[in-house]
């Protein structure tokens, strides 16, 4: 059986929002799966795999992935499912792990053209305080009170005691991230700063050492992908983009297990899937021009360099104090924003890959003039595109317990 | 002034046990610390499994801990996971328990300034109601 390269053909992201007053996930998920499939040149025939997230079925209130029959997509899209899985990978069924697992299904010969699908409606709930389904009511932790931020915070305690992490190096990194945020009109907090350390440093401490500022916040929307063969994409209106390789590695479930750095890190079991990630890509750490990473708490980035083979364990702190995630910087990362200051739905696993996909279009919406023609100044605070990028990381992994994920992807 | 998480301020959720638990709360109730260990190679763990992880036996007892071991991470909690429910501040922490096992707890009774990672803790089981006792650990020896 030959493997068929693949690629990604069709992207696009519905507003994103606090509190859209009851709009279900699922509407949102629709109008940007139209949206893809309108940016790929393709028609909804044409879907025969589907990586699905919602928060919540009209008919059941269920979450998918959950209890609902999967078959229900069927219903509601009028079109035949040939492939359905991935929803048990990581990164909430939506991210690198559902388009690594997309294209080893076309690249097989299974299916040509899959769907990842993410619609989320997360904050319309009366209580946005704090990210309830990340609580979880297990009997060994709710009666701590116990939630996602303190879960982190933490990690990153720990970090803090055995590397000598300060605040100012999660500042750093929520400062940079949130600067992207500021010059994209499509983010939740557009306009919103620019924010110096100090000012992230300063606002309200949620669990310390994370202020508010180094925590994404909860919104609304919709995001989806379109994959296919390389062959196909050649065909099709959009620049290509390839999708290279990458890995996925499910550890501790996630905001079950009590939150140890080590396993953070990737102990007790073996990181060379990370390795083994870029090596079928034929990549090293060199070759990449942007990284996406997953920053729902800015602690989090700081291990996540460390556990991709960025920077050795415990050097992440003076690592982005270096000014590697900026737009001049080595490694340009989170530049929509990210979870900070983009969007953070809740679970948005796909937004990081899909931001990977518009970086290396070209295709981001900034305050330079030309930037709809793809002319960029690439200028820092004022522009968020990074220059004739080739190559870009893009990783969904969300939880502090492990494991993890991420995929490659090249301008052809 | 009370301390940091003096646990009378909270309403804490009662835990909804499982036959498979059942064991460990009504250890917890008899002021015992239980953990699953091992009885074939003698490991402890903890989140409960039904397995070994090691060895993959289904062999264990819920083996009764020292209650002891060193604060491995905390955060002081400014915004509650619920304002109905728990009053901040509050402390979150794992602790490393001697036997090994890291547990999600909170520590109590310790000014957050007095907090240090490595202190020695040990539990103190406190009443939710006749059936549940919850397990917060403070500095050993307070
Ligand atoms: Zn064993």
């Amino acid at each position: 059986m030959a493997l068929r390269e693949v690629a990604v053909v069709g992207v696009a992201t519905t507003e994103q929002l606090r509190s859209s007053g009851g709009r279900y996930g699922l509407s949102y998920g629709l109008e940007a799966l139209k949206g893809a499939l309108a940016d790929a040149g393709l028609e909804k025939a044409d879907i025969q795999g589907l990586y699905p997230m919602i928060d919540q079925w009209p008919q059941t209130g269920e979450a998918n992935p959950g209890n609902y029959l999967h078959s229900n997509w069927p219903a509601q899209l009028g079109i035949p499912i040939r492939w359905f899985t991935g929803a048990v990978n990581s990164g909430a069924g939506t991210g690198a792990s559902a388009i690594l697992d997309a294209a080893a299904a076309i690249a097989a010969g299974y299916i040509d053209t899959a769907a990842i699908v993410l619609g989320m409606a997360a904050s319309t709930p009366a209580d946005t305080r704090t990210a309830s389904w990340t609580s979880q009511a297990i009997q060994w932790n709710e009666w701590t009170g116990t939630y996602t931020a303190a879960q982190f915070a933490l990690a990153a305690r720990r970090h803090m005691h055995e590397f000598g992490t300060a605040p100012e190096h999660f500042a750093q990194v929520s400062a940079t991230i949130r600067n992207y945020g500021h010059l994209n009109p499509d983010a939740v907090m557009y306009g919103r700063g620019p924010y110096s350390v100090q000012d992230v440093l300063d606002a309200p401490m949620v669990a310390d050492p994370l202020t508010r500022l180094m925590c994404a916040q909860v919104n609304d929307g919709g995001a989806a992908m379109i994959l296919s063969t390389l062959e196909r994409a050649r065909d099709l209106r959009k620049p290509v983009v390839r999708v290279l390789g990458g890995a996925d590695q499910l550890s501790y479930p996630a905001y079950a297990e009590p939150p140890l750095l080590e396993h953070a890190l990737g102990e007790p079991f073996s990181t060379r899937w990370v390795d083994d990630g870029f090596a079928m890509a034929g990549l090293t750490r060199d070759d990449v021009d942007v990284v996406e990473l997953y920053d729902g708490f800015a602690s989090w980035i700081v291990m996540q360099w460390e556990l991709l083979g960025f920077c050795a364990r415990g050097e992440g702190g003076p690592f982005v104090a270096s000014g590697v995630m900026e737009l001049d910087g080595r490694y340009p990362t989170c530049t929509d924003g990210g979870c900070e200051s983009f969007s953070h739905m809740g679970a948005p696993a796909l937004l990081r890959p899909l931001e990977a996909v518009r970086q290396l279009r070209v295709e981001t919406p900034d305050p330079c003039p030309g930037w709809e023609q793809g002319k960029h100044s690439h200028e820092p605070g004022a522009c968020r595109q990074v220059r004739d990028p080739r190559i870009a990381l893009g990783v969904s992994m969300g939880p502090p317990t492990g494991g993890g994920n991420f995929v490659l992807l090249a301008r052809d | 002034m009370a301390s940091a998480a003096d646990p009378p301020r909270h309403r804490r959720p009662r835990p909804v046990p499982t036959p498979f638990s059942a064991p460990f709360w009504d250890g917890t109730r008899a002021g015992e610390l239980r953990v699953q260990r091992c009885l074939d190679c003698a490991h402890w763990r903890w989140t409960p499994q039904l397995a070994c992880p090691k060895c993959w036996s289904e062999r264990y007892e819920w083996a009764r801990t020292g209650g002891r071991g060193e604060l491995y991470s905390y955060t002081v909690v400014q915004r509650s996971v619920d304002p109905n429910r728990f009053e901040v501040p509050y402390v979150l922490a794992v602790v490393r328990l001697d036997e090994g096992p890291h547990l999600l707890t909170n520590l109590v009774e310790c000014e957050p300034a007095a907090i240090e990672v490595g202190m020695r803790v040990a539990v103190r089981f406190e009443r939710l109601d006749d059936d549940f006792h919850v397990y917060p650990f403070a500095p050993e020896g307070g």
